[in-house]
């Protein structure tokens, strides 16, 4: 795609916000590599299109190539709410699942996608692959069981069933972790976060912590950095981190000594699981 | 030389950072550092040490002791600070910067603050 | 004649400042001490009094300045136990106006400084256009109206 047609493109988005010339730019883009702006362009179309599959497709194909899998897998999600047979979306969802090592759930997608597309190689090495690792077969081509992740996501079904201050709990799992999504006004609006002697602490630590987000906002004004994504707080006794989600802040706090890396899979586990829920609360 | 010269070497020499500040952790006061041209220096320093100060007594008030590092990750790169006795050590990064190279250099800052 | 109330240009510029900065109290005064804009202040008198005393600073430290190094310090900071100040001069279209800022620990000298200019072109611009002078104000006028405020915060009837 030459840089003229993606002009034209971006000029005739930025006539007509609303227009569907979202979807080709932001392809031309992720194309070209140029992944924050696809990313920007697929967002926006997909918050003023929210009804069409393609949209959020669009964002967990940007997502992937970002690394964010959190985001992928949260779009996908809300493709098949909108087009149970969107082929691409159980494709990457199914991948996504069998590098987690959660191949019952790969199998039913990955199925799911060579039904639509039988002469997809990729997706038929890889459900060759699950069903050898869940026979129980080895060798050469055997899937990685290893989970990448120890922290589970909820399945999406569940999520209406769950009071607010369960939100977290499955994604948290025994792990001594809390995580709370915070309103902008710092008001707890789902998860918890109890002491042993029954003290609601969330409220304390989502008042003063929301004042930081919003530190950060007025920042960001001035660092010509485009957006704040996550603060990470090393703290002499915990490790806090925060990502923004639309007007709402996702916060996890974990005790000193937890591995760094391991808090952020955890809020980028939990930022996924509230953009699902808020998104059905919308 | 100032005596901070050699911090502010140390952390501009990895690969994208593009700004290292000396700040006055409670004024935002610039006291050494080195940017690219086109970083407003003074911005860095007085925005991020007011978040360090912000964070500093969220974390107090949550009984989580003092923050040692603060590392703020936006869209097109990275703001990491570390400090100790009033003064922090302020990286600004782009997206190509290794967080895990500056932030064990910054730590090693602040210990020598 | 020290005006009370705000002179109605330079309180948007002021308030815009006030809330980025996170400032307490902020006054914009002309170097005489007459009051331009404030925000924050509960009582005229205290608005009043903020003015004259500003103003006595600025040309005080001003002239320590021009003693110690032949031009007037632009700006003075004072931190007290909870509180800190600012006086500044802005240069706005050849002439100037004083900024007092009173800060707590939700701001910081970096920052107010950070949005010194943002304040400065915003009163350029929303400053009326004033006719030029066509001498130079005397010095003594100034300091006569300098006095004349000051004798009204210390109660002295001139």
């Amino acid at each position: 795609m030459y840089a003229d047609d993606i002009r034209s493109m971006s000029e005739a988005l930025a006539a007509e916000p609303q227009s569907l010339v979202f979807l080709p730019l932001a392809e031309a883009l992720l194309a070209r590599g140029d992944l924050t702006a696809a990313a920007r362009v697929a967002q926006r179309g997909a918050g003023r299109h929210a009804m069409r599959a393609e949209a959020h497709d669009l964002v967990a194909r940007i997502a992937l190539a970002q690394g964010d899998e959190a985001r992928a897998e949260a779009a996908w999600a809300r493709v098949l709410e909108l087009a149970p047979a969107f082929g691409t979306a159980h494709r990457g969802l199914g991948l996504l699942r069998y590098r987690q090592g959660r191949l019952e759930e790969a199998t039913r997608h990955l199925e799911a996608a060579l039904a639509g597309d039988p002469d997809d190689q990729i997706v038929g090495a890889a459900l060759a692959a699950v069903q050898r690792a869940l026979a129980g077969g080895g060798g050469e081509g055997r899937a990685r069981t290893a989970p990448r992740t120890s922290v589970p996501v909820p399945a999406i079904e569940d999520l209406d069933t769950l009071r607010p201050a369960e939100l977290f709990d499955a994604t948290l799992g025994d792990t001594p972790q809390v995580a709370l999504l915070l309103d902008r006004d710092g008001l707890v609006t789902a998860g918890r976060y109890v002491t042993a002697d029954g003290a609601d602490m969330g409220i304390v630590l989502g008042a003063h912590l929301s004042g930081v987000s919003d530190e950060a906002d007025r920042a960001m004004r001035h660092f010509g950095l485009g957006r704040w994504t996550r603060i990470v707080l090393e703290a002499e006794a915990a490790t806090i981190a925060l990502s923004p989600e639309e007007s709402s802040v996702v916060l996890v706090a974990a005790p000193q000594g937890t591995p760094l890396g391991f808090v952020r899979r955890t809020l980028d586990h939990c930022t996924a699981v509230a953009r699902v829920w808020l998104g059905r609360r919308s | 030389m100032s005596a901070f010269a050699g911090i502010v070497q140390a952390v501009t020499r990895h690969r994208g950072v593009v700004a290292c500040l000396i700040v006055s952790a409670d004024d935002g006061i610039v006291v050494e550092g080195t940017a690219h041209v086109g970083v407003n220096t003074a911005a860095f320093a007085a925005l991020t040490a007011s978040l360090h100060r912000k964070a500093t007594r969220a974390a107090a008030a949550a009984a989580f002791g003092t923050v040692q590092v603060l590392d703020l990750e936006a869209e097109e790169g990275r703001v990491i600070a570390a400090g100790q006795g009033g003064l922090l050590v302020v990286a600004v990064t782009d997206a190509r910067a290794n967080f895990g190279l500056v932030r064990v250099e910054l730590l090693r800052a602040a210990a020598g603050l | 004649m020290a005006y009370a109330t705000s002179v109605g240009w330079a309180e948007a510029p002021l308030r815009r400042f006030v809330g980025d900065a996170r400032v307490e109290l902020a006054v914009l005064l002309h170097p005489s001490g007459q009051v331009l804009a404030q925000v924050g202040f509960q009582r005229a008198l205290d608005v009043q009094t903020a003015c004259a005393l500003s103003a006595a600073i600025h040309a005080t430290s001003g002239q320590l300045g021009r003693l110690v190094e032949g031009a007037p310090f632009r700006g003075l900071h004072v931190g007290g136990e909870a509180r800190q100040f600012y006086i500044g001069a802005l240069p706005v279209r050849g002439s100037e106006v004083l900024l007092l800022a009173v800060f707590d620990m939700e701001s910081s000298l970096g920052i107010v400084q950070l949005y010194l200019e943002e304040l400065r072109a915003g009163v350029a611009a929303a400053a009326p256009l004033l006719e030029a002078p066509t001498e130079p104000a005397l010095a003594e006028d100034f300091e006569r109206e300098l006095d004349r405020n000051l004798a009204k915060l210390f109660g002295r009837a001139e």
